[in-house]
């Protein structure tokens, strides 16, 4: 097994060059001089070496291609869709064939474009170089070495940026297979899907037989990332083989998204109705069209084009086919796309997908007219207003019809029996059945698609989910209960890594936005025999990492803003056993981590040793917006740029401005821990001089300053608590950090009593969380 | 009409229009929603339109077919108070699964409704027969079959391509038939002009639910001539026993 700490050291990867076997990279190249001499010695080339891309890179959208076997063979490729969860990994894929006249002799292979290339816009599918349109051999613009100007090309070597999003899509005419997966694994870094393969009848546009194979790919990524490197194997790409059918075909499959499938929303809206933008949804967070379908993976772009659609009071479906056709653009390429319409009434409809003929589910609408009623179970503030003046509801109604035009039906209606609830697909006056005068409609609506929509929308096959195919009712209605839905992959759902070793997290369920959080990480023996395990129990050392999944569903891998390498610490673990630690979660290499309204999930991943990889159950953090006027005072503090990264590395440094907030933050908030943690920040940097070795400066100590900061942190708290924020203030790299020492011998110089009082067994626990820190220990 | 007692003191009842019907007609049920024992409040969305009310219908040793309206539709819930032994009453179109023809082939289907009554609770009538004959006319029997045929009556407008065969409908002898496509081509005149025909009131309260759909000028040519059981279907008012 690999094991590096992923820090980027040169040298380190250099040593490592020479013993390829452990490496398991690539062999050293070697090097030739201009007369053609072999230049003595390997040539250490620290880019070529690889290691195994994290699972978190797996996820998303990718193009498939399979090499083809002659000239005169078929083109194969199509999207295929990898969700990672942090417990579970599916796939599935829709594959579109065709025969290319004339042959094309000399495959275009695909060129790495330095420079970047125009951004395919809203049309999502709409593939530069025509993939999507189905130019054979066209290009689909690497985007290595786009907009990398002052952004750390590790960064973007993990994903595509924003600007080069698209999603593989074809014409449905060329439609072949849909494949799921049905088992399968992910171990350094292949990934082995087994899958089952469904064919398509394009005569009967029906699935009409399924088969079974195996899909196997491999992602590594450099060593060392470096813009060159980015070019030469960049980890948005995996190579393999598929075999099924009794062949074995070479295949490759490059990254076209972090999110699984795009559409193009128009938006058209009858004169003097209003298109929600944006709304405010109950849990104080605001919602778009996009953001609700982002929380499926999908990236949806909404554009809003007519607001004058003239008017007419009462609109048939009749009408609306025909203002569907008027007014919709005409937009060429293979992109999905769907018009939604912001109409005045039909009835006492709140809205409707009205599209249902030969090319159907093109269009829904919304009627912003229809009012609200009066009950105690809605808003006062919406109780009898039109649809459009209550931006929540009429945002639910639109994302819910633009649901139905992906094939998504009522739960109660749908042949699953999924079971109503609160979430987008249940009709209006299902949710409002889960209304109170306390918590009235829209404010309990769940602006998310359920689990049951959610894996419909990403992975179900093209013809079911895209606009314009299969008829509604395919998937989850009277024509068709669809195809089974992706199995996860073996060996992530539910398995820890190591039945005796057991890993867990504990965080504070509910959080606000801005406030410091933190998480106690456990590792404990569960077996009979005693364990070697690390101590490495932070975020800091390349052991331990978090897998954050926020309320869009996308997968962090969370770990500090500064990492450090060096050896693996261990210590034995008897049966029983635990190491622990404290760590902040509050800033990390993605900056603030709950910064988004909504639930949250955490789990812990940690490499044990070198052969074991053991993860945790997933905790869920609620995290809402500032309520008080003091926590919306402390998140404006701590969202202030420059204060989080402060408080990651427990020290302001030469940030004149962090130093000054976090100086109000302490004096005015320490009765809360995020003010406490704070002034441990402000303790610990100015307990010592500061050498700006850049500027040629040194800042002063400033030690009465220090205890005082020290001593608004220790007031009001337990010892144990006030020692486990010292904890997670100081960079875990940094182990001699005075605010640790500090506090201990504060606590010790206030505690009172004996060791069996009270107050003793909590400096005791004090004592344990800071030694924990220093070194873990097995307890 | 078969009836179904609940523990609720509601009663769900069916009736097919006609208890055998050739294929060339639209087939309308009425249904009933009855308040047997104390005063309820109750849905009062009695249609195929906004989800509450489900007629399932099965062929002969076949799996039960939903018959749907083609469109998903979102509404807000409405209520009516039904007195002791009020009655609810609607009439439905039997026409479609989707957008697909309900009764394919001549045969006897079962027919059985469900409606989500109160939250929790749904009433479900008794199985009923209805018995589906061969076509008097093939030609009006195929125009049923057609998509935008049968969409064009189910949404009362002309959709797509269909204008030529809803003239022929309207020229069917069954009043039932030859309302729903009047109504479709917007001829006011005709259903007003026919409006004491039960048969019309009925399939103009199947295709313009109350509540469902807004004010209509075609509904309206209907009441003023309708007997007081087609009103309370038409206006969506209950009907006091």
């Amino acid at each position: 097994m690999d094991n590096d700490c992923g820090c980027g050291n040169d040298a380190r990867a250099a040593h490592d060059s020479h013993h390829s076997h452990h490496a398991g990279h690539h062999s050293a190249p070697l090097e030739f001089d201009a007369g053609g001499q072999l230049v003595v010695g390997p040539v250490i080339r620290p880019e070529l070496l690889t290691r195994p891309c994290p699972i978190g890179t797996l996820d998303g959208s990718w193009l498939l291609e399979l090499e083809r076997r002659t000239v005169f063979g078929p083109e194969v490729r199509g999207a295929m869709r990898i969700e990672v969860g942090t417990s579970s990994l599916r796939v599935s894929g829709d594959m579109y064939s065709r025969r290319v006249f004339p042959p094309v002799l000399e495959p275009r292979l695909p060129i790495p474009s330095p420079f970047p290339v125009p951004d395919p816009g809203p049309l999502a599918g709409g593939v530069p170089g025509g993939v999507a349109g189905g130019t054979p051999g066209g290009d689909t613009g690497d985007t290595g070495g786009a907009d990398t100007q002052g952004i750390d090309p590790g960064i973007l070597g993990e994903i595509p940026s924003l600007s080069f999003r698209w999603y593989p899509a074809f014409p449905a005419s060329e439609y072949s297979w849909y494949f799921r997966s049905n088992g399968s694994t992910y171990s350094g870094g292949t990934l082995t899907v087994q899958i089952v393969r469904h064919l398509w009848n394009r005569t009967t546009q029906e699935f009409v037989s399924t088969d079974t194979g195996t899909l196997t790919l491999s992602c590594r990524r450099p060593l060392v990332v470096t813009t060159a490197s980015r070019f030469l194997g960049p980890s948005d790409r995996m190579t393999g083989t598929l075999s099924i059918g009794g062949s074995v075909t070479d295949v490759t499959a490059r990254k076209t998204s972090p999110m699984y499938r795009g559409c193009r929303i128009e938006v058209d809206a009858m004169v003097n109705r209003v298109f929600p933008a944006s709304a405010t949804i109950g849990s104080g967070a605001t919602a778009t069209v996009r953001s609700v379908y982002a929380t499926a993976g999908w990236d949806v772009t909404v554009v809003t084009d007519e607001i004058n659609v003239p008017n007419d009071n009462d609109l048939t479906n009749a009408e609306l086919a025909t203002l569907m056709t008027g007014h919709r653009q005409t937009v060429p390429g293979e992109g999905w796309r769907l018009w939604l319409f912001v109409g005045s009434s039909q009835g006492g409809l709140f809205g409707i997908m009205f599209d249902d003929d030969t090319v159907p589910r093109e269009g829904a609408a919304g009627f912003a007219d229809v009012q609200l009623g009066n009950d105690a179970f809605i808003a006062a503030s919406a109780r009898g207003r039109p649809l459009d003046e209550v931006p929540a509801a009429f945002l639910r109604t639109l994302v819910h019809e633009a649901g139905h035009a992906f094939n998504l039906w009522h739960p109660k209606h749908d042949v699953h029996n999924p079971g109503i609830g609160i979430e987008i697909m249940n009709q209006t006056g299902d949710v409002m059945g889960f209304a109170t005068a306390a918590n009235p409609y829209p404010n309990n609506a769940a602006f998310v698609f359920s689990d049951h929509d959610r894996t419909s929308l990403i992975h179900s096959p093209d013809p079911q989910v895209r606009p314009g195919w299969k008829n509604f009712g395919w998937g989850h209605g009277n024509l068709s209960a669809g195809l089974p839905a992706p199995v996860d992959v073996a060996g992530l759902g539910g398995d820890t890594g190591d039945d005796g070793l057991e890993l867990t997290v504990t965080m504070p369920a509910q959080a606000y936005v801005g406030e410091y959080v933190t998480a106690e990480v456990a590792l404990t023996n569960v077996s009979d025999q005693p364990r070697t395990v690390t101590t490495l129990i932070n975020l800091s050392e390349g052991d331990l990492v978090f897998l954050h999944t926020p309320p869009d569903r996308t997968v962090q891998h969370l770990v500090d803003v500064a990492v450090g390498c060096g050896p693996r610490p261990t210590v034995v673990l008897q049966p029983g056993e635990s190491v622990r630690n404290h760590v902040q979660v509050f800033f990390t290499n993605q900056g603030v981590t709950f910064t988004e309204p909504g639930r949250h999930t955490v789990a812990a991943q940690l490499e044990v040793d070198p052969l074991t990889t053991v993860r945790s159950a997933s905790v869920t953090v609620d995290v809402r917006g500032p309520a008080s006027a003091a926590e919306v005072d402390i998140s404006a503090k701590t969202l202030t740029p420059g204060v989080g990264r402060a408080m990651a590395l427990g020290d302001f440094a030469t940030d004149e401005s962090a130093r000054a907030v976090l100086t109000e933050l302490a004096e005015q908030h320490s009765d809360t821990d995020t003010g406490a943690a704070g002034a441990l920040v402000l303790a610990n940097a100015l307990t010592r001089p500061f050498t700006d070795v850049r500027a040629q400066d040194v800042r002063a100590a400033a030690p009465d300053d220090a205890a005082r900061f020290l001593d608004l942190a220790l007031t009001g708290r337990s010892a144990e608590r006030a020692a486990a924020l010292a904890v997670t203030v100081a960079s875990p790299t940094e182990r001699n950090a005075p605010v640790v020492a500090d506090t201990i011998a504060a606590l010790k110089s206030r505690a009172k009593g004996g060791a069996r009082t009270a107050a003793g067994k909590d400096f005791a626990a004090a004592q344990r969380v800071a030694a924990d820190f220093v070194e873990p220990q097995a307890r | 009409m078969s009836t179904h007692e609940t523990a609720g003191g509601l009663e769900l009842r069916l009736r097919p229009a006609a208890a055998a019907l050739p294929l060339d007609r639209i087939a309308f049920a009425d249904v009933e929603l009855v308040a047997t024992g104390s005063p309820a409040t109750v849905s009062a969305r009695l249609n195929l339109v906004e989800g509450d009310l489900e007629i399932l219908v099965a062929a002969a040793g076949g799996t039960p077919v939903p018959a749907t309206w083609p469109w998903p539709a979102d509404s807000a819930p409405r209520s009516v108070d039904l007195p002791a032994g009020g009655r609810l009453v609607a009439s439905v179109p039997l026409l479609t699964s989707g957008s697909a023809p309900l009764f394919p082939a001549p045969g006897r289907y079962e027919l059985t409704a469900r409606f989500a009554a109160r939250r929790g609770e749904t009433v479900e009538s008794p199985p009923v027969a209805l018995v589906r004959t061969a076509p008097d006319d093939a030609v009006l029997a195929g125009l049923l079959g057609d998509r935008d045929v049968l969409q064009s009556v189910l949404g009362a407008g002309v959709l797509g391509a269909a204008a030529l065969s809803l003239e022929l409908l309207a020229a069917s002898p069954d009043a039932g038939t030859s309302a729903a496509a009047n109504l479709a081509l917007g001829r006011t005149g005709a259903l007003a002009d026919a409006a004491g025909d039960p048969e019309v009131a009925r399939a103009v309260a199947a295709l313009l639910p109350p509540g469902a759909t807004g004010q209509d000028d075609r509904r309206d040519a209907v009441v003023a001539q309708a007997a007081p059981r087609d009103v309370a279907a038409l206006t969506g008012r209950p009907l006091r026993e």
